[in-house]
């Protein structure tokens, strides 16, 4: 669920109490819902979170990430001498700020989750709040590697990015035909069309938990269904009697988009699909996207930077980075390599973090703008080749896939006008000089007297064949064809290819919970527990001690003159004696051992509840 | 994605780089480029050059490291350098001179390099058959006949040996270059260029030096340049060409430009067998052989003496079995000339190996630029078919419709034309079907020079031509490869084989010596409209627009007023 979903489920009273919160305050003119999404407005609110929010929303964004998870589950996955109410108490303090929510699926067991487009932002702040992710290996701070001291790992060439891997999977597609089967799917010959045009492959995206199966799409790769499920939900592709059709608004839309904001928006839809799965693939992408573009890291200083986000788990979540790191460079994102001493490489190719800035409002382009006009973008030179760079618009790289052949696929890319493009462009109502103008449009030059001479000599076998093509019934109307499918009245949009379940069946829990709630029978706990640092009978002692892993809170003790605060995990019954099992707070003692306390290990204590509840400390 | 101020490179993950001729730095960048990247075509603004094993270490060869290549590469692309280039720039570039082939002081052929290299290398069949039994670290003997073979197999694993392993000298020959032709009297010196190539092919002192190509284009003087190195290395030589009037050619320049004498210069070709200090044969001769089961007789002509150099003429023609020759002949200098090293069966590798790492290269319009050969205008003038050959053609197969569209009667007329333009030039009209050869020479009233005519015959016509005894010559294929007419200015092409790109730049480089005056020569491809022989036309033209050359097109009902008012303007003029 993302922060629109959840605030489109809340009544104007409960959005008021939201905004109203301290903590976003700070942030202001930017509110609540907005405030979630947004970088700054997070960094200025982290500070104003209680010592308990801030514990459990660390551990929730580096161990559950945007997975729900039950309460039970957050307090097992705290790493041992983290105090089970002190998290509660966090929860909940969470839940009042908006934060975090409350969910159920159908009569499923009450859930939490953290809104799926606020886990990079706060992942970014409590990586920064805690100082996470500033050290590499060995403690050292984390550096870049001179690009000339890396090599390649492989001979994998040129990759473009996954736009524009969409752009010629579509046009691949488009010419094979968008008609669906009885079972509602495209034909093989259009899906392996489509496919061939993907660089992402299946296997890198199961490794990071992808699942094979979902909605009756398995003959489908599940590259190709991350295409559609991108296409049907930005309505790129719409189904029209059992078709499916381009809508030429919604992907002129996108074809026309900043570059830059278009691959960030890709890039932030797939980190989002993923990391939805699987807690580890969030953290991973979350880790790796703090790296700056442009700039080669080794891979060991990422896993140290992964390591120190799961600080706060007693059992960390496996590593995802490499896992990412091939699938990013297979959606054309990321590059690889090693160093001289063998170590992996990576470097982002795009700006990872901007997906998240567009929620301040910034509109940085990261390269050349896209020129208005096409004139630096394509050239064609007598001999018939059509050169295309990477800043090319692309419209015009829409429009060149269906006039002309690509031959190569590169920074540069290179197209020329052959038999099966001139066929294509006279299917699509191309006359010759109507060819001929458009590429001059592209490429703001007079056409070179050969080039002019092959248009018509090419067309002239093709131009009776506009009124014979086998793909109308696909993609709609003659002449127009793929080029501009004309808008009717909307078409349904397909159930999604959607590569997750749909979380669209989590219902909104609203139960206000206050802090007395979360300690049952506190009115019936003599006071002096609570407040009285004093030595009890051993019998008495047992009590607060069970009292305390009831309420999962601490315990104050003396031992030996030494106060310190205990972290009680269970009683333990040994020869007719008994003990407490525990660690000390982490807080005080990081690392501490294991511990088994006798009764008569102490003298005074007192129980210690987190929050305004809590009694006078050491 | 990540892109840099806009500058005229594009270097491309597959080694390729692209060129914006009309960046105002692309000058800049083209010197540097050329260095170490083969020009492979520029049509238009945009040239395309690769950097191939090849390149890069002829690069090394001429002392330009990896390093300098990246350097260079990124000072002038317009994005950052793929990794995968600079990677595989920095690998297979300083493979370059971690082997060696030298001889010991006993004699034996040694294979130096790091033990470990030499470990993983000598594991493979093919190279491990070429050594010996004994070896130490770092060093392993090689056997003296297996030479060339060992070179060709380690290039193939993408590993570059130093030969300098030395060559005999072969039979001294008492030779020099003239300094006034025997023909003539005229004033004979090399041109800069051509004591460059001469000097990067012989490399004074080096012990890599004597082995290599030479890449120049048509008319830019290969011939002097081979005659050149002959006198430099002052030994036998036997010259390998690809035709009879090519051998004939040679034999001429010699005796004008050298002190040979004809009893010092002998013809291996058609009924000629006469083995001298210079001897000189064809490719044809010597892989010629009665039946296919029979070995190749006239390969004992590399053995007939000792040469000390060995020319190969048009080296991109070099036949299969010509290579196997070569690959028994390191011990001997060897020198290739084309004008293209790109060999259609993709050989290059086995030039590279077996004769040498090209030593000079020189694109087309620079010499053009610099007035070496004759600037060029290419035209290309469309016809229609003569309506009483329409049906004709329909009905016909296609092949038959190849040749019905390229022997167009109404051809004539056009050529007719285009002989008044240039009335007074001499001018070569040049075709492929004989029917229509002399159609055209009764037409015209001109000589026709074809594969009937006897070699003596032919030699006859071209001395005539070149004498301006006759200005306009009527020619077949055979005067595609290798004849020289320097003072051709004119060439009319009106058939041609299919889409021979080749053939259409053998034919233009005819006319390609420079002129005296204005220095131009003009080119004219004529097509029949509407057949197939246009497309062919636009395959021909591919080579000559990679290479920069632009060709005009035009109607011939629109171009017909014009020719016959500037042919009217001339002939005013004239008078």
């Amino acid at each position: 669920m993302n922060v629109n979903d959840i605030a489109s489920k809340l009544s104007d009273e409960q959005r008021r109490r939201f905004r109203e919160q301290p903590i976003w305050q700070a942030g202001q003119p930017v509110y609540w819902p907005d405030t979630l999404r947004n970088p700054s407005c997070l960094e200025v609110a982290w500070p104003c979170l209680s010592k308990e929010a801030a514990n459990a929303l660390a551990l929730i964004v580096c161990g559950f990430g945007p997975l729900p998870f039950k309460e039970e589950q957050l307090l097992q996955a705290a790493r041992p001498g983290i105090a089970g109410a002190e998290l509660r108490l966090g929860l909940l303090r969470l839940t009042e700020a908006g934060i975090v929510f409350a969910v159920r699926r159908g009569w499923g067991e009450k859930l939490h989750i953290l809104p799926q487009d606020s886990f990079f932002p706060w992942h970014g702040t409590v990586m920064n709040g805690r100082g996470y992710g500033q050290m590499g290996v060995e403690g050292r701070l984390i550096e870049e590697v001179d690009p000339y001291a890396v090599e390649a790992v492989d001979e994998v060439g040129y990759i473009p990015p996954f736009s524009m891997q969409i752009v010629h999977a579509m046009a691949r597609m488009a010419d094979a035909g968008l008609k669906l089967t009885v079972k509602r799917s495209l034909t093989k010959r259009t899906v392996g069309k489509g496919a061939e045009q993907l660089f992402v492959r299946d296997e890198s995206l199961r490794a990071l938990g992808v699942p094979s199966e979902g909605l009756g799409d398995s003959e489908y790769p599940l590259s190709l269904r991350l295409m559609l499920d991108i296409a049907l939900r930005h309505g790129w592709l719409v189904e029209r009697n059992g078709a499916y059709r381009l809508d030429a608004e919604a992907w002129h839309a996108w074809l026309t988009q900043e570059a830059a904001a278009r691959e960030s928006e890709l890039l932030g839809h797939v980190l989002g699909t993923i990391g939805a799965g699987s807690a580890a693939a969030a953290q991973g992408a979350a880790v790796l996207t703090r790296f700056e573009a442009g700039k080669w890291y080794r891979m060991p200083d990422a896993e140290a930077s992964f390591i120190q986000s799961q600080e706060p788990l007693g059992n960390p979540l496996p590593s995802t980075l490499e896992a990412w790191c091939r699938l990013l460079r297979q959606f054309g994102w990321m590059e690889e390599a090693r160093d001289g001493s063998g170590n992996k490489t990576f470097k982002w190719r795009i700006e990872a973090r901007r997906f998240m800035s567009r929620y301040q409002g910034h509109n940085k382009s990261d390269g050349i703008p896209l020129s208005s006009s096409p004139e630096a973008t394509a050239q064609i030179t007598p001999d018939g080749d059509l050169y295309v760079r990477e800043n090319c618009p692309y419209d015009v790289r829409w429009q060149l896939e269906h006039i002309a052949e690509r031959r190569r696929t590169d920074h540069m890319t290179v197209y020329r006008m052959e038999a099966k493009s001139f066929k294509r462009a006279a299917l699509s109502g191309y006359t010759a000089d109507g060819l001929a103008n458009e590429i001059e449009r592209f490429t703001q030059e007079p056409l070179p007297a050969t080039v002019r001479s092959m248009i018509l000599l090419g067309m002239e076998a093709h131009g009776g064949d506009a009124g014979n093509s086998e793909h109308r019934d696909d993609i709609g109307q003659p002449a127009e064809a793929v080029r501009l499918i004309a808008r009717s009245e909307a078409g349904d949009r397909l159930d999604s290819h959607a590569l997750q379940s749909d979380d669209g069946a989590y219902e909104l829990l609203h139960d206000r919970i206050s802090v007395k709630h979360l300690f049952a029978g506190i009115d019936d706990v003599p006071s002096m527990w609570l407040k009285q640092f004093r030595a009890y009978h051993h019998s008495t002692r047992r009590e607060l001690m069970e009292q305390a892993l009831t309420w999962r809170t601490t315990v104050k003790l003396n031992c030996d003159g030494v106060v310190s605060v205990f972290v009680p995990e269970r009683i333990v019954e040994e020869a007719g004696k008994w003990a407490v099992a525990g660690y000390r707070q982490a807080e005080v003692e990081p690392e501490s051992a294991p511990l088994k306390l006798y009764p008569e290990m102490w003298d005074e204590m007192m129980l210690v509840l987190p929050g305004p509840l809590g009694g006078s400390q050491p | 994605m990540l892109q840099r101020e806009n500058r005229p490179l594009h270097v491309q993950a597959d080694l390729t780089v692209l060129l914006d001729d009309r960046h105002e730095l692309a000058e800049a960048a083209r010197e540097l480029l050329s260095r170490f990247a083969d020009l492979t075509k520029r049509p238009g603004h945009i040239h395309t050059y690769r950097i191939t094993p090849m390149s890069l270490w002829n690069a090394a060869s001429a002392g330009i490291p990896p390093e300098d290549i990246v350097l260079a590469l990124d000072q002038y692309s317009s994005y950052e350098l793929p990794l995968q280039v600079v990677s595989s720039i920095r690998k297979l570039g300083e493979r370059y001179g971690k082997l060696k082939l030298q001889q010991a002081p006993d004699s034996r052929l040694l294979l130096l390099g790091e033990e470990a290299l030499l470990t993983a290398l000598c594991e493979k069949p093919a190279i491990a058959s070429t050594l010996l039994p004994e070896h130490q670290d770092g060093c392993r003997p090689v056997r003296p006949e297996a030479r060339g073979l060992l070179k060709q197999e380690l290039v193939r694993l993408g590993y570059p040996v130093l030969d300098m392993a030395g060559y005999r000298h072969g039979e001294a020959l008492d030779v020099e270059l003239r300094t006034k032709t025997a023909g003539g009297g005229r004033a004979f010196q090399l041109r800069d260029y051509q004591e460059r190539a001469v000097n990067l092919f012989y490399r004074e002192g080096q012990a890599d030096g004597g082995s290599g190509v030479l890449v120049l284009p048509c008319g830019a003087g290969k011939t002097i340049i081979g005659i050149a190195a002959l006198a430099r290395l002052r030994c036998d030589t036997l010259i390998l060409t690809s035709n009879v009037t090519s051998v004939h050619q040679w034999k001429s320049e010699l005796l004008d430009k050298t002190s040979l004498t004809d009893g010092e210069i002998g013809t291996y070709a058609a009924s000629s067998k006469e083995v001298r200090p210079v001897t000189i044969a064809t490719y044809q001769i010597l892989t010629s052989r009665r039946q296919k089961s029979e070995e190749y007789a006239h390969m004992r002509l590399f053995g007939q003496r000792n040469w000390g150099l060995i020319i190969y003429d048009e080296v991109h023609l070099l036949p299969a079995p010509v290579f196997r020759m070569t690959a028994d002949l390191q011990a001997t200098r060897r020198l290739g000339l084309t004008a293209t090293l790109v060999r259609e069966d993709g050989r290059e590798e086995d030039v590279f190996s077996l004769i040498g790492p090209k030593r000079f290269d020189l694109p087309w319009k620079t010499l053009e630029q610099r007035n070496w050969i004759a600037s060029l205008t290419c035209t290309e003038i469309r016809l229609p078919l003569a309506h009483d050959e329409l049906e004709n053609y329909v009905a016909s197969e296609e092949k038959a419709k190849i040749r019905i569209a390229g022997e167009n009667k109404d051809k004539i007329d056009v050529v007719r034309s285009l002989l008044q333009l240039h009335a007074g030039k001499p001018i070569l009209v040049i075709g492929q079907y004989l029917t229509q050869l002399h159609a055209l020479a009764e037409a015209l009233n001109a000589p026709v020079l074809t594969g009937e005519i006897p070699h003596e015959e032919r030699a006859t016509l071209y001395g005539r031509f070149k004498s301006g005894d006759i200005s306009v010559l009527v020619v077949s294929k055979v005067a595609n490869f290798a004849v020289d007419l320097p003072e051709a200015a004119v060439a009319i092409q009106v058939s041609g084989s299919y889409g021979s790109r080749q053939e259409e730049a053998q034919r233009i480089g005819r006319i390609l010596r420079p002129k005296a005056g204005d220095n131009e020569a003009w080119f004219y491809t004529v097509v029949t409209q509407g057949t197939k022989e246009t497309e062919f036309a636009g395959r021909r033209q591919l080579f000559l627009l990679e290479q920069g050359y632009r060709y005009a097109l035009k109607e011939w009902s629109e171009l017909q007023g014009e020719i016959q008012t500037a042919a009217a303007v001339k002939r005013e003029a004239a008078q």
